[in-house]
């Protein structure tokens, strides 16, 4: 279900296929009797805003059509005026028949004796957000967990209170009486953890460990062990990675560092603003993170003047990388308003956005403002993608009167206005103290904000529970998050859980900013421990309780593990003349092409596991696109849906069919172990789904292996790698 | 176009006022509605399908479709008139001018880019419009567009999707998703690299048999799975997904696109491009659903020549890209143009509409790397098939194809990528989720200063 919305208003539509296969759109419209009243209270606030929105587009394109000097647009403006006109017309006479139509249903209304309850559904939908994408993040990993999760009977058990998240998660499902889920069982909650923590399956002989140790604190034990380890440091710097758009060895091995030994994050913010690099920045670490930014501020000329003009535009690369830096350490997508003031654009979507004018995010830039990219070559190519880049703070600041002269579109935003901007935090306007080097100012100002630990706090809070807080991740609305300062009707309050969010931004602040301690504090809780298994009619609703386990599906990187760790045939990557056996011990998703083809060009080449099948790494590279890893060139999509395309690489894709040939890898190992085929098979299935089979799923499986036995149980495999349990961490 | 249906405008238009007004009002009655295209002006002809080869890289316009002779003109290059205005270089394109093809193609010399990044320039090129990272979330592939538009033309024997792409994980964007078009009108990009082995005949690790094989016992253990069996009616996600997915994968058509005869190696060549245009041409002759084919040409570094573009010593020059494109392309035009229709007496060629475009053009100079680099004030595009009439070129640059001085059709500014899309499809208006209008081609992109003029490339086809 897709959220339509025509500016201020909401709709809801459904794409559906109906029987003669035309795109149909559904929207819901037509008022009911309870919703009727909130409608006569929300309506005229909305209507008068569209009519003024739409007046004022009248306006402009009078003045345009004006101005124009080009014959052939003038019936596009014409039309478009008239389009804009008649609609105007309508609205107003709509107004006035729906003020009648309220006002007499009200009067219905008032001739009932008791009114009809509004239901939860109801409330949600008539108070829903008009910026959707929040609510469909939401949604998806709804619907995608009810077509997974059997609907579970019988009674639920009290849950333990482990922390204060669950104190107030817990807290408020007793309050408004939605019932929850049971906890996960052993089985479950071992995949469901290890896959969370490291991306990785547990080993059969650790599952049937687990689910015999009678110690009634095992999980937190299994949880204190994972947190902090090698390969939660692999996985957790892949993710921080990808939303940095860092493609960079040097760099995928100091977060990995930083994660081992629990550094602080907002020192690792620190670290990334404030670092000098008065030699080769590519060398550096934390400049790795600036790469994209430059190189799309990149003129595409070769270089003519010293000081660089016509290599960067250098307030391009200053706002892109401000603008990338705010959405991961604030959640904030200052795009929109790097360009020209908020207000005007995006008022039914954020409202705190809406305040904001482009000489605020100037001044959000311009503690990069002294900041200057030099290039140098060691080579005569003189070319942008050869050069070595020194940066300095040598600039005089973030002035814009020398702003590119022949600026086109190409040059990425529009021409700033005549003038030098001063640093001032984007959320409260502090300025960097007297002789201070301001990207040193911001490294301690930022942090030291309530929402830096909240989006902090939302990041690995949306990857455990799947669904975050407030979704996107950079979408945070900041006046919509306070109950107790709510904003004005229609808008609501924007988390899913405002109290906990500040609670744990809080308790994130107070402990250093351990990302450590956020994971276990989050993982530990049983509000992650729960089921998807949902004991009563599951509503859409109760999404935002967390009153069930929503399933995720696995990431690129994930699957391609989980399939070498589950055959037994693992890879064999060379990193810097090192080899490793997993994907998330590389720095880089693309350079698994090899070759010229990857962007990297000292990406790691691939040695395939059967020479004749060529190159392997592109099997693998497609398998993990299509399970929506980014190549970096962008902020990830982070997405959780299923493809056919998925379907198609898991059946087919060499990547996956050559590691099940029975002569190699783990089937090769069961075969010749001399085990029973019921033996057989359970390995199979605690390898690949971490728990043991029931006895319908071993006779199935008998019978399959019963006319030839290494290939019955090389498509047991494949089937059990094809099936949702496999694909969804759950 | 077969693609401009009845125009329902004045009624969803109305809905989606009425939807405005009553705000807050949200449940219960839904109001079906056809949403289908806004038919303002009269078809263009009758292109069934659609090719469109984006030129990675960015083509240097002075020596191959907009030939003018400077002084860093090599002087091998043997410019020939083709037909009318057009000079080819025999050396560069010598098959492709003497094709009996040659005559159909049209050109355009006056195309103007937004970009001067591969990145951006390809996303332009994938989308119909010009990068706005603020939105990108929601931009669809123009693929995907198509896909949405023609959804509703699908047979029941047809598998494969509507939309397919060749090669796009080889590019700086790689495959653009749906945006906020439903997630079925996703593109499915063909990896050359990758496609063969994974869905060609001789792959040792799955043949025909297998998959059907293991298809049964994947059916047979999920019936007893204690996740499956509680479902009941509920959708669920992934059996859609698989049974789609196996459908194509048991089409005897699909493996059929992956087969590659000898002759086909010699006639396109065994290079990458000559991988792609057979893919495309394999995927369009199956007519198994699919109707638009969007190829990134070559492989990541194309025709991006910032140094040593003349070089014959070197692995990889212009020598090199244009004699790949130049076996390929004929080959393909041969082939569409020899393959029936779907209305008798037409062939493939006059049914399909083909568009070879670079993201910007390069400089008239060449630097002091001996290459040249991106420039966005002219570039040429080509257009062949599906009704375009050939010997026509639209607009005029100077003498070193450096500046437009004529447009080449009734408006002032120079014509983007976004009127190449347009000429492929109509106009219509869409809301996206954050709540601003998608037009299908926008007047006024977000965010900029200017106004397209969203007209097609009419007099290429009168």
């Amino acid at each position: 279900m897709t959220r339509i919305t025509s500016r201020g208003k909401i709709l809801t539509a459904d794409f559906t296929d109906d029987a003669d296969g035309t795109l149909q759109m559904a929207f819901n419209c037509a008022p009911s009797a309870s919703s009727v009243k909130s409608a006569a209270k929300i309506f005229p606030l909305g209507v008068i805003r569209v009519i003024r929105g739409q007046a004022r587009f009248c306006k402009k394109l009078i003045l345009l059509g004006f101005r124009v000097k080009v014959q052939s647009l003038l019936p596009f403006i014409r039309r478009e005026l008239l389009m804009r006109l008649s609609r105007l017309l309508f609205i107003v006479t709509l107004a006035i028949a729906c003020v009648v139509f309220t006002v007499s249903a009200q009067n219905q209304e008032q001739k009932q004796t008791t009114p009809p309850p509004v239901s939860a559904d109801d409330f949600q939908k008539a108070h829903q957000t008009v910026f959707g994408s929040e609510t469909d993040k939401a949604a998806e990993a709804s619907r995608l967990t009810s077509s997974f999760a059997a609907a579970g009977s019988g009674t639920v058990e009290n849950v333990a209170r482990k922390n204060f998240v669950d104190e107030v998660i817990f807290g408020r499902m007793e309050r408004d009486k939605v019932p929850h889920a049971p906890l996960a069982s052993d089985e479950e909650f071992l995949r469901r953890v290890y896959l969370d923590a490291t991306g990785l399956l547990p080993t059969p002989a650790k599952v049937r460990e687990f689910v015999e140790n009678k110690d009634a604190n095992k999980r937190d034990k299994l949880i204190d062990s994972l947190i902090g380890s090698d390969d939660f440091a692999d996985q957790w710097a892949w993710f921080w990675a990808d939303l940095f758009q860092a493609r960079n060895e040097s760099f995928a091995y100091w977060f990995k560092q930083n994660l081992k030994v629990d550094r602080p994050y907002n020192e690792i913010f620190g670290d990334l603003v404030a670092s000098p690099a008065t030699k080769n920045a590519s060398m550096i670490p934390t400049w790795a993170i600036y790469g994209q930014s430059l190189y799309n501020a990149l003129r595409a000329t070769t270089a003519t003047d010293p000081d660089n003009y016509y290599y960067a535009n250098r307030l391009d690369w200053i706002d892109e990388s401000t603008v990338n830096l705010g959405r991961v350490f604030l959640g904030i997508n200052m795009d929109c308003f790097s360009c020209h003031d908020a207000a005007g654009h995006t008022d039914s979507i954020n409202l705190f956005l809406t305040t904001k004018k482009r000489s605020d995010f100037h001044q959000q830039a311009a503690f990069f403002g002294k900041v200057r990219p030099i290039a140098t070559w060691s080579d005569r190519s003189k070319m942008p993608s050869s050069a070595q880049d020194v940066i300095d703070d040598l600039a005089p600041g973030y002035k814009t009167d020398n702003d590119a002269p022949f600026y086109t579109m190409a040059e990425g935003r529009f021409p700033r206005k005549a003038g030098t901007y001063e640093p001032a935090f984007i959320l409260t306007g502090e300025k960097p103290r007297p002789g201070m080097n301001p990207r040193q100012e911001l490294a301690r100002i930022a942090p030291s904000h309530i929402q830096f630990s909240r989006a902090a706090v939302n990041l690995v809070w949306g990857k455990l529970m799947v669904v975050g807080f407030v979704e996107p991740y950079d979408g945070f609305d900041l006046l919509r998050l306070d109950p107790n300062n709510p904003p004005p009707k229609p808008w609501t309050i924007q988390p899913t859980n405002p109290q906990l969010l500040d609670a744990m931004a809080k308790d994130f602040q107070a402990n250093n900013y351990s990302l450590q301690h956020l994971f276990k504090t989050i993982m530990k809780s049983s509000a992650y421990q729960l089921s998807t298994q949902y004991p009563a009619e599951w509503k859409e609703s109760y999404v935002p309780y967390y009153a069930r386990r929503f399933v995720r599906v696995l990431t690129g990187p994930e699957v391609a593990d989980a399939l070498a760790q589950v055959t037994g045939n693992l890879y064999s990557f060379n990193l810097k003349g090192q080899t490793v056996t997993r994907v998330k011990q590389l720095s880089n998703p693309t350079g698994l092409r090899g070759g010229s083809a990857g962007r990297n060009n000292d990406a790691a080449r691939l040695a395939s596991i059967t020479p004749q099948r060529g190159n392997d790494g592109t099997a693998v590279s497609a398998l993990m696109q299509a399970f929506f890893q980014s190549g970096r060139e962008t902020p990830p999509s982070l997405a959780n849906r299923a493809s056919a395309v998925q379907a198609m690489m898991m059946m087919n894709s060499p990547a996956v069919t050559n590691r099940l040939r029975p002569e190699t890898g783990l089937l090769q190992q069961l075969l010749k172990s001399g085990k029973s085929d019921p033996q057989v098979i359970e390995e199979l299935f605690l390898t690949a789904l971490s728990r043991t089979p029931t006895k319908e799923e071993v006779e199935v499986a008998q019978r399959v292996m019963q006319s030839n036995r290494s290939q019955g149980a090389s498509d047991i495999l494949w089937t059990l790698l094809n099936t949702p349990e496999f694909l969804l961490n759950y | 176009m077969e693609w401009n249906t009845k125009s329902n405008v004045a009624r969803r238009e109305v809905l989606k006022w009425a939807g405005m007004a009553l705000a807050g009002a949200m449940s219960g009655v839904s109001i079906p509605l056809k949403v289908q295209a806004q038919a303002k002006t009269k078809p263009l002809g009758t292109a069934r399908n659609a090719i469109f080869i984006q030129m990675t890289g960015a083509m240097s316009q002075m020596d191959c479709w907009d030939f003018k002779e400077t002084k860093w003109t090599p002087k091998d290059l043997d410019a020939q008139k083709v037909w009318g205005d057009l000079y080819l270089s025999k050396t560069l394109f010598g098959r492709l001018s003497a094709s009996k093809y040659m005559d159909r193609l049209s050109f355009v010399r006056s195309m103007r880019a937004r970009e001067l990044v591969h990145f951006n320039g390809q996303y332009h090129c994938q989308t119909g419009r010009a990068l706005n990272v603020a939105v990108g979330k929601e931009i669809p592939a123009f693929g995907s567009v198509i896909a949405a538009e023609l959804n509703s033309q699908r047979r029941p024997a047809d598998t494969f999707p509507t939309y397919v792409s060749v090669n796009l994980r080889q590019d700086r964007v790689g495959p653009i998703g749906s945006g906020f078009f439903p997630v079925t009108y996703t593109g499915m990009d063909l990896d050359p690299g990758v496609v063969f082995d994974v869905f060609g005949g001789g792959n040792d690790g799955s043949s025909e048999k297998d998959l059907d094989r293991r298809w049964t016992t994947l059916q047979r253990m999920a019936e007893v799975s204690p996740r499956s069996r509680a479902l009941g009616d509920k959708a669920n996600d992934y059996r859609t997904f698989y049974d789609y997915a196996y459908r194509i994968l048991n089409d005897p058509r699909w493996p059929k696109v992956f087969d590659i005869t000898d002759q086909d190696k010699q006639r396109y060549g065994t290079n990458i491009v000559g991988q792609n245009f057979l893919l495309a041409r394999n995927v369009l002759k199956a007519d198994a659903g699919t109707r638009f084919v969007y190829i990134s040409e070559t492989d990541n570094f194309g025709w991006d020549y910032h140094s040593s573009i003349y070089d014959k010593t070197r692995p990889t020059n212009l020598y090199v890209s244009a004699d790949r494109f130049d076996r390929a392309f004929p080959a393909l035009l041969e082939d569409l143009a020899t393959t029936p229709g779907h209305t008798p007496g037409k062939s493939m060629l006059d049914e399909t509409l083909v568009v070879a475009s670079s993201e910007f053009g390069r400089t008239t100079y060449v630097n002091n790397a001996a290459g040249r680099d991106h420039y966005d004030q002219v570039f040429t595009s080509a257009l062949v098939g599906g009704g375009v009439k050939g010997k026509k070129i639209l607009g005029a640059t100077d003498e070193v194809a450096g500046k437009c001085i004529d447009t080449g059709w009734q408006a002032e500014q120079q014509p983007v990528v976004d009127n190449l899309v347009t000429t492929v499809y109509r106009k219509k208006v869409e809301n996206t989720p954050s709540g601003r209008p998608y037009e299908y081609v926008q007047l006024a992109p977000i965010g900029s200063s200017e106004i397209i003029n969203p007209n097609p490339l009419e007099d290429l086809f009168v």
